[in-house]
């Protein structure tokens, strides 16, 4: 809901010479808009459709304000932080290919989509020659002015004027975005591997846009992959990602962020499932300073399965906020949700799972469990499940536990020699393990437990 | 529609079994609210001036104040300048014993089931029944006395007992609280006065029926429980209320203190008017309840069975300041029709050791909503806190709704706080397996239901929890009694 | 006492069964075997009136009266008792107050006197020791944590306190031990009488050692395709269904 606020500027809606309400941005909304106008004025010529639909963004934005902690859904995460500072793009940055291979995942064969500070590089990524049959990639600006992105294109065009501002300005700013078609049966074996390189010392701001059209019978999997920056300055992600499972697909999705804790994301995703699809999502914070992540699964056709896994291993004084939505809007659908965390230090973590059944939805079966281990005195934890149930038929349940390590474990195996420290690191270890233990690719299973692990240590 | 889904259906509509008005002629204030009002209210009652104040202070906060609309229920727009502030029985009684009473006042008691005559003499229950805004009947009251414990309306006690009532109203439910309270701060009537001294185990259970009777009134109840170091209450509160066509606005507030290992049960059985099966009518209950276990090894426990009013809005909750202090919430709460409950509870664990426990059982049926919201909090410096919360939904036939709000908020890495909801239909083969048995279909649900409410049914006091099933039976089942 | 004549009946549009005849006189025990998905379930869940089962097609008279049209709970009033293959568990219900609700309904529908409450305890704890039962579970909730043969030993509580004329046991030895087994088959026999009889729905013979049927007949693709006595029983333990399938595939 826009706000009034003091200065005037309607310069973008001038300019599409569209009737806007009087609406006035806020500074911080400002400091957007006028990075807008400066990245317009030195880029090359879009092609108009993208052109047009970004500028509608950014007139949209403009009348908006960001949100604040009197909003219910951002009660537990401020974003003042980040939207104070004045961000700039991200520039390229050199990079070579051993950087970028001592980066990749062990034994993991993958179709590389390298990218630095926002920018993509063609010339450290998978050649569009080595692309496996069946799986089509496009720009953004390349797919939208195609003949078969109607879902993408109206995707933008609800994005356009979305009631959250981060979908609204990685819309208008959306650069690099990438659209993922798998076609109908295909198979492919190889992850698409997104990896998102940040380097240097000025602080910058970056929007990438994933999307991903699993066309019927097909098979995908895709991991966006944030890696840690050296230098200690913040940068900031807002980030969007769309996936639509035609009928009888299957996509797993890894999204493993573990950036420097100066750094700031704010994620978006969507999800939209036809008949007999099955959705995974496997998701891990383990950096950041604030991160906040929503996750909207929409069933829109029955009999689907959707498995959502997420991990948060946050300390210091790392903020991780997880929102997922799942929507049975249809009969006959299973979803099963399981997010684990352990939060340290002064860390802050949030879990605020809803789970919607609509009226038709009958037999639904939907499960979700939400357990937190808070290991400091300082550490807080907020979760807040939610159920929404308007159909009867159905089973639902959550649960949410907030606790410690089990004295009685930790004494068991100090008893079995353990040192006290080893022996809360493995239940710890244990405890994240019924998480890591979904994910299906074994080299990203055994990459990502060295990673909880090597935290776990070095804590 | 399955023929099972049918019957469910006639069980859950049920006519509303105390929808009759009693003629008294009552004194009322012309509609509307102004600081006029709120001054020939106190004068009315003949307050004193600090109250009067107090009042005054609430109404100018509650003009700055917005009705809020975050709970998830959907009402038409009250109108408060369209609303009776104050009403009573004109022949105002002050009686002795019951024969002095108005007969057709003790009539409208024993259709509602509860005859004072039987109860003084059986049950052993000392009954405070507020017709409308004035208390008019008392007894036991003697008998309380000579153990020091204070039980009178809240009239009385702002006459008989000021420095209390001085101390402590607004204590736990500051007049600035919500938009409600701040309401009911500007204007309520009466309510109930409780006081336990020092050491003092009261060995009756305290009980007040509240009425509301002519039309238009809001109606506004104040009630003040004070359990002093290492005493003992057990309250009963259980509300029914004629049918009528307009909504009636109920904003009560409750505030209970318990100091050191006091222990505090609050029972509520609540059906007020739910409206009818179109939804017309019925009472709005916004009600503020909150309890301050401000002592060490204090204990306040609430336990609320609804099955009334057209919309709740209601989350008696618990402040565990003292150390080793418990809170506990066992709720069920049934909607049928186009009723529509949102209710819970909060638990903020402030001091060390503290304990909660939360038991909601929702039931859903016809076209309505129930939604349980609930806030458990742990401090900073609250060491130890335990928290257990079981949320429970029950749907009966496809177009009602379950909902589960769960808050859960903490800051100490000394805490366990659990909570598990579950939502389910009864279910078919549940039904079958009774019915295979010999029994009814109808019996056969209360069987089940009754099943499902038992946790909760248990916390209340034995001729309670017989009314409470009494009441769920017809709440869900129609022809039944 | 059960006549079923070209019995057709299906769930969700699928016919299950498919034209079954069955004669059970008063004191008959008939046991019915067959393999998975033969329609066996289906039969003894459609005699008990369960809803999910459409009757398309066929008649069943039980005392001469026409057991279709009657309710579930009428059934039950009227002597018809399901052994359940899954009991179902009814939490806070607890099993004392079910079996006087159960008790006290089926006789006031036959016009007998209700039980006081002291004689009814009497009656269930006769009964809860002959079958070797902890007193304590009349305390536990309907069902609820029951082991597998807890429930079953449950069932046959109920069966001997109902006191039906035609129980039908629907795979009530599966999944049981031999001791737990024993129970089943000592409560049936102990209940055996002229005028009650047994519908013992089964998919191993090994219950019918200690349950001696007057008739065996095996249920195939929805039909009873073949019938005789105790030694057919016999004969499928050491043949198999295989036999059968083939019979049938080639005759139909």
């Amino acid at each position: 809901m826009p706000l009034p606020a003091e200065k005037a500027s309607n310069r973008i809606s001038e300019k599409i010479n569209q009737a806007m309400p009087t609406a006035i941005a806020s500074d911080n909304i400002g400091h957007f808009i006028e990075l807008y106008e400066k990245t317009k004025a030195h880029s090359p010529a879009l092609p108009s459709r993208l052109a047009s639909l970004q500028n509608r963004a950014a007139a949209h934005l403009e009348a908006m304000r960001f949100p604040s902690r009197r909003d219910e859904d951002w009660k537990y995460t401020s974003v003042r932080r980040i939207v104070s500072q004045k961000w700039d793009l991200g520039q390229v940055a050199p990079l070579n290919l051993t950087q970028v291979e001592s980066a990749a995942i062990e034994e993991l064969e993958d179709i590389r989509f390298v990218f630095v500070n926002g920018q993509f590089v063609p010339a450290l990524s998978t050649p569009s020659s080595q692309w496996p049959k069946g799986l089509t990639i496009k720009s953004l600006a390349e797919a939208l002015e195609g003949q078969d992105a109607a879902w993408m294109s109206a995707k933008l065009e609800a994005h356009a004027q979305h009631d959250n501002p981060f979908v609204v300005m990685n819309t208008a700013f959306g650069q690099n975005g990438w659209y993922m078609e798998v076609q109908k049966g295909a198979i492919i074996e190889k992850p698409v591997h997104l990896m998102m390189f940040s380097t240097g010392e000025a602080a910058f701001v970056q929007f990438p846009q994933l999307w991903v059209h699993a066309q019927p019978g097909s098979e995908f999997s895709v991991m966006e992959h944030y890696l840690p920056k050296e230098e200690n300055t913040p940068h900031f992600t807002c980030a969007v990602s769309c996936l639509r499972l035609e009928a009888n697909a299957r996509v797993h999705h890894y999204r493993l962020q573990r950036e420097s804790e100066a750094a700031f994301q704010i994620n978006y995703c969507e999800v939209e499932q036809e008949r007999d699809s099955v959705y995974s999502s496997y998701a891990t914070d383990l950096g950041g300073a604030i991160v906040r992540n929503n996750l909207n699964v929409l069933l829109e056709q029955s009999n689907t399965e959707t498995h959502l896994n997420g991990i948060y291993l946050i300390n210091g004084e790392q903020h991780v906020d997880n929102q997922t939505f799942m929507d049975h809007a249809v009969p006959h659908c299973n979803s099963n949700e399981l997010y684990k965390g352990i939060v340290t230090g002064k860390a802050r973590g949030v879990f605020n799972g809803k789970v919607l059944v609509r009226p038709d939805a009958q037999k639904t079966n939907a499960f979700q469990q939400n357990s937190t281990l808070l290991l400091s005195p300082d550490a807080v934890m907020d979760a807040k499940p939610q159920l929404e149930i308007f159909a009867d038929d159905v089973r639902c349940s959550h649960g949410a536990t907030i606790g410690q390590l089990d004295e009685s474990a930790i004494f068991y195996l100090r008893t079995r020699g353990l040192p006290l420290k080893e022996a809360r690191t493995l239940l710890q270890f244990a405890f994240l393990g019924e998480v890591t233990s979904n994910m299906p690719h074994e080299a990203v299973r055994t990459f990502v437990e060295k990673l909880v692990h090597d935290k776990l240590y070095n804590h | 529609m399955s023929e099972s889904m049918q019957t469910l259906e006639e069980h859950t509509s049920s006519d509303y079994k105390y929808g009759f008005t009693t003629d008294i002629e009552t004194e009322v204030f012309p509609k509307g609210l102004n600081e006029d009002t709120i001054r020939r209210l106190s004068a009315k009652k003949e307050e004193p001036v600090w109250l009067l104040e107090w009042r005054l202070k609430a109404y100018r906060h509650w003009l700055t104040m917005e009705e809020p609309h975050w709970p998830n229920v959907k009402y038409e727009p009250i109108d408060y300048q369209d609303i009776i502030y104050y009403a009573s029985p004109k022949k105002k009684p002050k009686y002795n014993s019951l024969d002095e009473v108005d007969p057709e006042l003790l009539n409208t008691f024993e259709k509602l089931g509860i005859p004072l005559e039987e109860q003084k003499v059986l049950a052993g229950v000392a009954v405070d029944a507020v017709i409308d805004s004035v208390s008019v009947t008392t007894t036991y009251k003697e008998m309380l006395a000579e153990k020091g414990i204070i039980f009178c309306s809240f009239s009385e006690a702002v006459k008989e007992h000021p420095e209390l009532i001085k101390k402590y109203l607004g204590s736990v439910v500051p007049q600035t609280d919500n938009f409600f309270a701040a309401l009911n701060s500007a204007v309520f009537s009466d309510g109930s006065f409780v006081y336990i001294p020092k050491g003092v185990r009261c060995p009756i259970e305290l009980s007040t029926y509240f009425r509301i009777n002519t039309a238009n009134t809001g109606q506004f109840e104040r009630t003040l429980i004070v359990a002093e170091e290492g005493s003992y209450v057990s309250y009963l509160e259980g509300c029914t209320a004629p049918m009528r066509d307009e909504n009636q606005l109920h904003a009560a507030v409750v505030e209970l203190i318990a100091l050191d290992d006091a222990y505090i049960k609050y029972s509520t059985v609540q059906n007020w008017y739910p409206g009818d099966a179109e939804g017309r009518g019925g009472i709005y209950n916004f009600v503020t309840k909150r309890g301050l276990c401000a002592g060490k090894r204090s204990r306040i426990s609430w336990t609320q069975v609804e099955t009334g009013s057209a919309i709740t809005w209601k989350y008696p909750s618990c402040i565990l300041k003292g150390d080793d202090s418990i809170g506990e919430f066992y709720s069920v709460a049934v909607t049928n029709n186009r009723q529509e409950a949102d209710t819970g509870t909060k638990m903020i664990h402030i001091g060390k050791n503290t304990r909660s426990t939360i038991v909601s059982k929702g039931i859903s049926a016809g076209r309505s909503h129930n939604s349980y919201r609930g806030l458990v909090k742990v401090g900073k410096r609250a060491e130890n806190a335990h928290n257990f919360s079981q949320c429970d939904s029950l749907l009966m036939g496809d177009k009602c709704g379950a909902h589960t709000f769960p808050y859960l908020e903490v800051e100490n890495n000394t805490a366990k706080v659990e909570h598990e909801a579950t939502t389910s239909k009864i279910g078919e083969d549940q039904l079958f397996y009774l019915q295979q048995r010999g029994l009814k279909e109808e019996d056969a649900i209360n069987m089940i239901v009754n099943g499902y409410c038992k946790e909760v049914f248990q916390e209340l006091p034995m001729e309670f929890a017989a009314e409470a099933q009494k009441l769920l039976a017809i709440s869900l089942e129609g022809s039944v009694g | 006492m059960l006549s079923i004549k070209n019995l057709h009946a299906s769930v969700e549009g699928n016919e299950i069964l498919k034209g079954i005849n069955l004669e059970v006189n008063p004191g008959e025990v008939h046991a019915i075997m067959g393999p998975n998905g033969s329609g066996k379930s289906t039969l003894a869940n459609v005699l008990a009136g369960r809803e999910e089962y459409e009757v398309t097609e066929g008649t069943v008279l039980y005392k001469g009266e026409d057991l279709l049209e009657m309710d579930v709970d009428e059934r039950a009033h009227a002597g018809v008792f399901l052994a359940f293959q899954y009991p179902v568990e009814i939490p806070g219900v607890s099993m004392a107050t079910f079996l006087k609700e159960a008790i006290n309904a089926n006789r006031r529908a036959r016009g007998q006197e209700e039980l006081s409450p002291v004689e009814m305890l009497k009656f269930i704890r006769n009964k809860t020791k002959l079958l070797g039962m902890d007193e304590q579970m009349l305390k536990r909730s309907l069902n609820e944590g029951f082991s597998g043969g807890e429930k079953k030993r449950n069932e046959m509580l109920q069966m001997a306190l109902l006191e039906p004329s035609l129980a039908i046991l629907d795979e009530t030895d599966s999944g049981l031990d031999i001791d737990a087994l024993r129970v089943v088959a000592d409560s049936v026999n102990a209940l055996r009488s002229p005028d009650r009889s047994f519908i013992i729905v089964t998919h191993y013979q090994r219950l019918l050692n200690y349950i001696v049927p007057d008739f065996v007949h095996v249920l195939f693709n929805g039909r009873i395709v073949k019938s005789g006595g105790k030694e057919l029983a016999l004969d499928l333990e050491e043949r198999g269904y295989d036999w059968i399938k083939e019979e049938n595939a080639v005759a139909g």
